[in-house]
This record gives structure tokens, C-alpha cells and sequence, in this order.
């Protein structure tokens, strides 16, 4: 019976999957001889030679989602002190007032640590990311264009991207300081400049090099490293905080 | 060299696609409710609260009737829409795939596209019940088909044919028309619906 119902189950799973492209074929796929995406095979290189960095990613675990400085010793960022103090009363009313609990969306850098599939696409003139998290997009513009003097700040702040090498390379300013970068509420500000190296190593991993460098919030800059592996043969569903929240009402502060 | 005088021979019979790609304004904010309320099979019912006020997505072919500006990016496989309304994005597969036979309901559809002569022929189902299809608060079922024509008439302007079939709602299929101008000095904003919510 159990097995029945694993079966059943199973069979469920495939329909639904089939019917939003989740087991789509993703093309021009390697392929081991099990017919599976090799994700070892070498990346990709679009037509003008450089590395195609397109297609589906899944961030690799939680930790800088919880914590962007977990790297550091002793796991904490170098602080201004007002920037500490607001870390302190944050962690202490645990976490009440992220604003994803609100549905707000989460900002750069915090973005590409949600633990959820998010897909770049490559156009004349801008790199995409469309994020299944919120069904919120990103543009990064590749025309040439210098970064804004001064911009409105937004939760994603504006993005420029180059080549360097096998490196893309996108700078972000603009950030609102309304962001928080990780669940623990380290803050960002307005004077933030993140930069972001984006390299595929192989068919199914890509290193995210990242740089946050912001003078009023820390006393230097630091970098982690996102490994996001490679989603095939699928596609992004759909997800709206807001149709669901049952959260907000629940969480609870100091 | 063969191959190259092949290709070089077959290259002018390549149909290009035309291209859509650029910021858009829609021209004015356009409304069904004309062409729909004579068609309704439950003129009398009830629409409750508009769901927009939740700040959820708020469906198709409602992101197109204006007023927010939208931007159209274009692959050989995938046709994307940006819009500024939400900062939410509908993908367009226009690599061949059949529509999904049973899909989850959903805020925007599952969309698939091909090219006719020079229009970008959209068909779109799997739409939830819970959207409005239009600010005046035109209803629908989850049997909703909307088949979007985008042609540009000319470099500056773009139309979008809108034909909403939902038998379960309306008597029969209606279409309207929604235009768009060509934007090309603006740039879409981030637009984040909750905090514009009143």
C-alpha cells in the first residue's frame, strides 16, 4: 500500500511537473549517456566568444542568506558604530522587521543568496535576471552606459555589467538603505558599491564573487563567494508573497 | 566554401522576426468593460474587492491596458515582457512548446508565442479565477484564454490585439485594441506595489 501510494505520488509529481515545464528540455544541453545534463561539460561561449552564463540557477545553502559575513572573524562585518548598533537591536528583536516578512522584496546583495531559482538571460545591450522569488526581473546594462550620478535609491539599485576577461562583471550604487542584506539585518546604505563577478567554471556551476564595499555602514570592504549550480531541463514557476502571508502576523519582537 | 556559398543562398529566404524590442507606453488607459459587460453570462454577480489592493499580480490582459510603461526584450527562443507595474515580467516561449496541458492556476498564465507574417501571436490559459481582467473590474474563470497580436504598425507605434475567450464567462470571444508608443529615453523604474499601497 505504501508503495502504491509512493507511486501514485511519484506519478503526480511527473504529471504536474510536465505541466509547467518543469521537465521541459532545456536545448542545447550536454548530455552524459544517461541522457542527464552533464554538468561537468565545459561552459558555454555565445558567439563573440565569451563565457554564456545564461540559463537556471539554484544558490548553493543558506549561509550568506542568513548571515553575509559569516566569513569573517569573529563572524561579524566591520562595523560603523552606528551600523553595529542597528545590527545588534535587529538580531535582538530577531529579525522582526525584515522586510521580506512584510512581502517587500529582497535587495542586491541579498538576491542571488535567496535560496531560490533565479534565471539570467543575455540580450543586446543588458544582461536579465528573472527571479522566481516574487517574479521580480533585474537589468544590468551592457551598452556602455557610465553608472548614474545620482540615483533613486531602489531595493535593487541600478546595474551596469562588462567583460573582463571570462569574468562578468556588474557594479551596482543606488541600494535604498531600506535593504537588508541577509536575514540577521546587516544593513546597507546609500553610499554602497557592490560589485559582483559572475564566472561559469563548468556546464553546471558558476562562482559569484562579491564585493560589498560601504564607507558609512563599515569600515572596508569584504568578499564572499556564491557557488549557484545549474538548473536543467526546467523552468520558473510563479510565486507571489503576497497572495499567501501568513506570516507578518505572527512574528514577534523583544 | 561550399558551405559558405549555401548559407550566403539561403540566407535571403531567413525570415527575420520583427522586432519588438524597446520601452513602450501604453496610450492611455484602456478599459473591456465596453466590450464585455453585453457579453456576460452573470452580468449580476458580484466582484468584491479589487484584488490588486492585496498587491498581488495583477493578470493579463490587465498589465497591458495601461497606464505603467512595459519593455519587450527578444530571443530567438523567448520573448520577454518587462513591466514597470510590479517590477514582475511575463516569459513568452517562443521556441515551439506546446501550452501545458493542466497548469496550476496562476497570477499571469503560461505563455507561448509564434511569429505571423509580422505580428508576435501570444496565447496564454492557466490563469487563476481571483484577477480582474481590467481596472473596471471585469471577471473571468480559470477557462480564460487570452490571445495577445502584438504588430508594430510602424517604428514608433505597437498594437496589441486582445482576445479574451472564457466561455464559462462570456458569451462568446471579444477583442479589443490597446496601443503603444515607442519610449526610447526612458529607462522602467523599480515599482514596488507595496509601498504605493493607500
Amino acid at each position: 500500500m505504501k508503495s502504491l501510494f509512493s507511486a501514485c505520488a511519484f506519478l503526480f509529481c511527473l504529471a504536474t511537473a510536465h505541466g509547467q515545464w518543469l521537465n521541459y528540455p532545456t536545448k542545447n544541453t550536454p548530455r552524459g549517456k544517461d541522457g542527464k545534463p552533464d554538468m561537468s561539460a565545459p561552459a558555454p561561449r555565445t558567439k563573440d566568444g565569451k563565457p554564456d552564463i545564461t540559463g537556471i540557477w539554484l544558490p548553493n545553502g543558506l549561509k550568506y542568506l542568513i548571515n553575509i559575513a559569516t566569513d569573517l572573524k569573529p563572524d561579524e562585518a566591520p562595523f560603523q558604530p552606528w551600523a553595529a548598533a542597528l545590527y545588534k537591536e535587529r538580531r535582538e528583536n530577531l529579525g522582526r522587521d525584515d522586510p521580506n516578512n512584510l512581502c517587500l522584496p529582497s535587495g542586491t546583495p541579498e538576491k542571488e543568496a535567496v535560496t531560490s531559482p533565479y534565471k539570467i538571460m543575455q540580450f543586446p545591450g543588458e544582461m536579465l535576471i528573472l527571479y522566481e522569488s516574487r517574479t521580480i526581473y533585474r537589468q544590468i546594462f551592457t551598452d556602455g552606459r557610465p553608472l548614474p550620478k545620482d540615483p533613486t535609491p531602489t531595493w535593487q539599485g541600478y546595474s551596469i555589467g562588462r567583460w573582463e576577461g571570462d569574468d562578468f562583471v556588474v557594479e551596482t550604487i543606488g541600494i535604498s538603505d531600506k535593504v537588508w542584506m541577509d536575514t540577521n539585518g546587516h544593513p546597507i546604505t546609500e553610499a554602497a558599491h557592490v560589485t559582483e563577478r559572475f564566472r561559469r567554471r563548468d556546464y553546471g556551476h558558476m562562482d559569484i564573487q562579491i564585493t560589498i564595499d560601504d564607507p558609512k555602514a563599515y569600515t572596508k570592504p569584504w568578499t564572499i563567494t556564491e557557488n549557484p549550480h545549474l538548473l536543467g531541463d526546467t523552468e520558473l514557476l510563479e510565486s507571489v508573497c503576497e497572495e499567501n502571508n501568513k506570516d507578518a502576523r505572527h512574528i514577534v519582537g523583544k | 566554401m561550399i558551405a559558405a556559398i549555401v548559407f550566403l543562398s539561403l540566407a535571403p529566404h531567413v525570415v527575420a522576426a520583427p522586432d519588438l524590442s524597446g520601452v513602450w507606453e501604453p496610450e492611455g488607459l484602456q478599459s473591456l468593460h465596453a466590450a464585455a459587460a453585453p457579453l456576460l453570462l452573470h452580468p449580476g454577480a458580484a466582484k468584491g474587492p479589487d484584488p490588486d489592493a492585496n498587491c498581488t499580480l495583477s493578470g493579463v490582459p490587465r498589465l497591458d491596458l495601461g497606464p505603467k510603461p512595459f519593455k519587450i526584450l527578444q530571443s530567438p527562443d523567448e520573448v520577454v515582457i518587462l513591466y514597470q507595474a510590479y517590477t514582475t515580467f511575463r516569459q513568452v516561449f517562443t521556441d515551439g512548446r506546446p501550452l501545458p496541458e493542466d497548469p496550476q492556476p496562476s497570477w499571469l498564465g503560461y505563455s507561448v508565442g509564434k511569429w505571423e507574417k509580422d505580428a508576435l501571436v501570444v496565447e496564454t490559459i492557466g490563469f487563476n479565477d481571483t484577477t480582474w481582467l481590467d481596472n473596471a473590474g471585469t471577471p473571468h474563470s480559470e477557462s480564460l484564454r487570452v490571445t495577445e497580436r502584438f504588430r508594430r504598425r510602424d517604428k514608433e507605434h505597437l498594437d496589441i490585439q486582445i482576445t479574451i475567450d472564457d466561455p464559462k464567462t462570456f458569451r462568446h470571444p471579444f477583442t479589443i485594441t490597446q496601443h503603444a508608443r515607442l519610449a526610447p529615453a526612458i529607462e522602467l523604474t523599480e515599482f514596488i506595489c507595496l509601498e504605493h499601497r493607500k
